[in-house]
């Protein structure tokens, strides 16, 4: 664009073109729609890949995956879960301005400000809201859904290496809103049983 | 032959209806809220600019993310658009004024006013503090105790039935009233543009109007549509993005129309492939009514329909690559003159290509989950707000100021205040692209995050784009007086408005002009007028045939707009005195009784004074050849109607289906006196068109015994319904605050029973006027005018009785 706009600037000695539009005509119509139909189709092919692209995506970050995937990480972890009975599934409550993180099993209790896991197994997060809308995300492993007060919304991901992340709130819900995160801290699996069994 | 601006009286300005002085209003007000909408936001750019700092409190900071939001999207884009659109759109289809001129004033009234609640929310408890979208529940009474909500909704609703009257209004003249000759197809591509957003207004706003009220009467009367844990906060997501994705091309468009017509101007020829252009407009338009799921991938909206909305989201960029194509496509062969005016242009579509590719990241959902609520949607859509629009709109400003005040501006200083402009402006937002891990709407922000730096540089560069911003106005302010005088067409543009004299007078056109089938145009009977060469400066146009005078002096629709704002200010402002109560219904009497009482008499003098519009005859007015303006106008708004009972009985729908129990039929409501209301209201129906019949044959004593029997029945109607809402609120069973099924009830009879009742009022008024002899044979359109609404209101009953209680 700019190449075309320096080389058909006015210059002093350039003539207008022949069709330039007048005061007391309405300009003739101008375009050939083989150009534009050209272009078009090459964006609607690029789009739709996009749209299959996309489509694939949604499967996978919308289903929860298979067992194989999962590590049976302490007996009776994540019995309740429907979709997966492997998986262990962990309840998230937003509240005003903190995160409820609610482990299931024989040692079942919620914790805030610090959510543990173990390292490489796939784990099913349900969040929900007990108040306004929230959106959980940990970036480092690009989930995020929102808090809706009144439903479930389901993510899963594979936390693949060990360390701490920041868990944050990526939707204005009060005054609070800046300082609703959390503590991702990823586990080696010994360690992780280690402080379950103990809770 | 430059005017000079007369320093005019005030009353002028106030009483005005003349749509190049409301124009010229609309302008300097959007100006003056896009000045306050940006002080907020360099504000809350010095507040980040620094980690943990500590300039704003966390609530003033929300307060100022929220109000910037709201002022820029409601108060600053649509009106500075719609300025131009007033000032220029009659020009260029070669009318005298709007359809409805002393409409027009009202709306701008509203508009002022409205953003007047907006600004005063600050005073009154704290402005809304939870971002532009209103989420629910975080809206309700509960969560947001303070009545700065509840002010500015009342804000917002007056926007709305501001931003409704325009539209009906636009649509109505831009029909009905072009110059003879004048297809649809010749007009050039901004009033196409407007045309197009008026259509997506029309049938968007309504839905936010539902909302809204839902919403104020939620927090009003401790209802609970958008608080209940059963779909509630999902409810209000869906209907407020319905509204929420057309309102984003409502914004942009108007711009779009602009740059189209710039560029064709600046680079002396046609533009390339108009009609493409405009096709793709409407094509977007239509689309964007289907997208709206693509702002809640991640509300958890289910699989389907995430993939539906992926398609037609993604879809929907295809238009707007015709769009930019075809305007690069204009450049070839082209003899570019680079005034300010075509640097904004051109300077906003490489910026909207950006903000445009970086949407297409936003609908691919998989990306959409990393990016969903961080600064790259903020940069996305701010490429797209102030990139494209903002940038285009003050591009329009530079082109028409010449034509508004016979002056030109300083070219050299304008073209500083573009590159300043452009380097701020992307100094401003490209950082935040980066910024993909940071969240918005955030207040501060800690050292460890890594983000002061870019943070830091987006200040900057906001600095660098709002002092620019000085440039413009003291341009534009100085060239006021002492600009070189413009003549009437500076860029040897083809559009109407060039050939008229700079500023033109009052009346317009001296003659109108007609355009012959070859497409050349003729002033009045002087054929022999030259094609092609524009005028000489200074030249009088046509042959000075008679014309009518529009001298347009009312002073109704400024005290109707204050009326309307006293009443809603004065139900809004009370504080609730017990706060423990979901109540915030505590109007402050004094003012709703003014407002109430102006109101009515603002009305009835509105309606007695004698103000003449001229309808010329002979005008191209195809579709709507054999519908009289006014006719027009009223099926248009009663399309806005069905919007909005839409979206009511939608609303209904989505809380009863979501609801896990539900009374049964017969269980709350008498079926019987539903039935005798459904019977009364149709019958009434029959007496209204007796009524037309009896006046169109010039009986008065049937229109009198018609009307009579229509305003019987239709107290009738009233009288049973007043019962049943009566006994259902003494029986206890069903209060507004206890349960759902009543809430949905008494919501959306109620809003009936309110159209009913106005109904009631305009018999009264056509009665009297009966007695006094009018309406009799030529003079019936008023009874039939009356026919339409009335039967409109009688068929959403049909719709209501059985939803409510059959089923």
């Amino acid at each position: 664009m700019a190449f075309l706009i320096i080389k058909y600037r006015e210059k002093k000695n350039s003539q207008d073109p022949d069709d330039t539009p007048r005061l007391g005509r309405i300009p003739i119509v101008r375009g050939h729609g083989r150009n534009l139909v050209i272009t078009l189709s090459l964006s609607t092919i690029i789009v739709v890949a996009l749209i299959f692209g996309s489509f694939a995506a949604v499967d996978t970050l919308l289903t929860p995956p298979n067992g194989t995937w999962c590590y049976g990480l302490v007996p009776g972890y994540g019995a309740s879960s429907p979709l997966n009975p492997d998986c262990p599934r962990i309840d998230i409550i937003g509240h005003q301005f903190y995160w409820d993180f609610r482990y299931p099993g024989p040692h079942a209790h919620t914790d805030k400000y610090v959510f543990r896991l173990p390292v490489n197994g796939t784990v099913v997060l349900d969040v929900t809201s007990s108040d306004v809308f929230h959106d959980f995300g940990i970036i480092p492993f690009k989930i995020k859904t929102d808090a809706v007060p009144g439903r479930t919304n389901t993510i899963w991901f594979v936390p693949y290496q060990t360390g701490n992340y920041l868990i944050q709130c990526f939707e204005l819900c009060g005054q609070g809103h800046y300082y609703m995160n959390a503590t991702l801290t990823v586990m080696p699996v010994p360690s992780f049983q280690q402080w379950y069994n103990s809770t | 032959m430059s005017q000079e601006i007369v320093p005019a009286r005030i009353s002028r300005w106030l009483f005005t209806t003349n749509h190049k002085e409301i124009g010229i209003l609309y302008t300097i007000t959007s100006l003056f809220f896009f000045v306050a909408a940006g002080l907020l936001a360099l504000t809350m750019r010095t507040q980040l600019s620094v980690p943990d700092n500590n300039l704003l409190s966390p609530e003033l900071y929300n307060q100022f993310v929220t109000v910037h939001g709201l002022l820029m999207i409601f108060w600053v884009l649509s009106p500075f658009a719609f300025g131009f659109a007033n000032y220029i759109i009659p020009l260029q289809i070669g009318a005298r004024d709007l359809a409805f001129p002393r409409l027009n004033a009202m709306s701008y009234w509203f508009y002022l006013v409205s953003g007047a609640a907006m600004i005063m929310s600050f005073a009154l408890g704290g402005a809304p503090d939870l971002g532009w979208t209103l989420y629910s529940p975080q809206t309700s009474f509960k969560f947001t105790p303070t009545i700065g909500l509840n002010v500015g909704a009342a804000g917002l609703i007056l926007i709305v039935v501001s931003i409704t009257m325009s539209s009906v209004n636009f649509l109505v003249t831009m029909f009905k009233m072009r110059a003879p000759g004048m297809k649809l197809k010749h007009m050039p591509v901004f009033p196409w543009a407007i045309l197009v957003t008026i259509f997506m207004m029309l049938y968007a706003f309504p839905s936010f109007l539902a909302a809204l009220l839902l919403l104020y009467v939620d927090r009003a009367f401790g209802t609970f549509y958008f608080s209940s844990i059963q779909g509630g906060a999902l409810l209000w997501d869906n209907v407020f993005w319905f509204f929420g994705h057309p309102e984003v091309y409502i914004v942009l468009f108007p711009a779009i129309g602009l740059i189209a017509d710039a560029i064709s101007t600046y680079t002396r020829r046609p533009l390339y492939g108009s009609k493409y252009i405009i096709g793709s407009m409407v094509a977007a338009a239509i689309i964007s009514f289907i997208v709206w799921g693509h702002h809640m991938f991640v509300t958890g909206i289910g699989l389907t329909s995430t993939k539906l909305y992926t398609v037609t989201t993604i879809a929907v960029s295809l238009p707007f690559d015709v769009m930019v194509i075809a305007m690069v496509e204009s450049l070839v062969k082209a003899r570019v003159r680079l005034k300010a005016a075509a640097l904004f242009s051109l300077g906003a579509v490489a910026l909207f290509v950006i903000g445009g590719i970086t949407g297409v990241y936003l609908a691919s959902v998989a990306l959409d989950h990393a990016l969903r609520g961080t600064y790259f949607v903020v940069a996305h859509f701010h490429y797209i707000m102030v990139g494209a629009s903002i940038m285009g709109l003050i591009g329009g400003l530079y082109y028409w100021f010449p034509k508004m005040t016979g002056r030109m501006y300083d070219e050299g200083l304008a073209k500083i205040h573009f590159i300043a402009s452009f380097i701020g402006f992307n100094i401003l937002y490209f950082p935040m692209f980066l910024l993909l891990d940071m969240p918005r709407r955030i207040d501060t922000y800690a050292p460890n995050t890594g983000w002061a730096t870019l943070n830091l540089m987006s200040t900057v560069g906001g600095f660098i784009f709002g002092l620019a911003q000085i440039l413009l106005f003291v341009n534009l302010f100085a060239s006021l007086r002492r600009g070189s005088p413009s003549g009437p067409n500076p860029w040897e543009a083809w559009t109407l408005e060039w050939s008229l004299p700079s500023p033109p007078p009052a009346h317009d056109f001296d003659t109108i002009p007609t355009i012959a089938e070859d497409g050349t145009y003729h002033f009045g009977n002087n054929p022999g007028y030259p094609n092609g060469s524009g005028y000489p400066n200074g030249s009088k146009i046509g042959n000075g045939i008679a014309y009518s005078h529009l001298e347009g002096q009312s002073p109704w629709p400024i005290v109707v707009a204050f009326s309307a704002f006293t009443f809603f200010l004065g139900i809004t402002i009370g504080q609730p005195s017990n706060p423990s109560v979901p109540v915030t219904f505590q109007p402050f009497w004094p003012l709703v009784l003014d407002g109430a009482i102006l109101g009515v008499i603002a009305l009835y003098g509105y309606s007695k004074e004698r103000f003449h519009v001229h309808e010329e005859t002979n005008v191209e007015s195809w579709p709507f050849r054999d519908v009289p303006n006014v006719k027009l106008g009223i099926w248009t708004f009663l399309g806005a109607e069905v919007i909005f009972f839409g979206v009511l009985i939608g609303a209904y729908f989505f809380v009863r289906t979501n609801s896990p129990t539900w009374p049964a039929v017969g269980s709350l409501f008498e079926v019987r006196s539903g039935f005798a209301m459904t019977l009364v209201l149709l019958t009434s129906s029959l007496t209204a068109i007796m009524a037309l019949v009896s006046a169109k044959i010039g009986s008065r004593n049937g229109l009198m015994a018609s009307l009579l029997a229509t305003f019987g029945l239709g107290v009738s109607f009233l009288y049973i319904k007043a019962n049943e809402w009566i006994f259902l609120g003494t029986h206890g069973v069903f209060s507004v605050a206890n349960g759902l099924p009543a809430t949905s009830y008494f919501i959306t009879t109620g809003v009936h029973g309110v159209h009913v009742f106005a109904g009631m009022l305009m018999t009264l008024y056509l009665l009297v006027n009966t007695v006094k002899g009018r309406y009799l044979k030529g003079d019936y359109h008023a009874i039939e005018h009356f026919g339409l609404y009335w039967h409109f209101v009688d068929i959403v009953w049909v719709f209501l009785f059985p939803l409510f209680y059959l089923i």
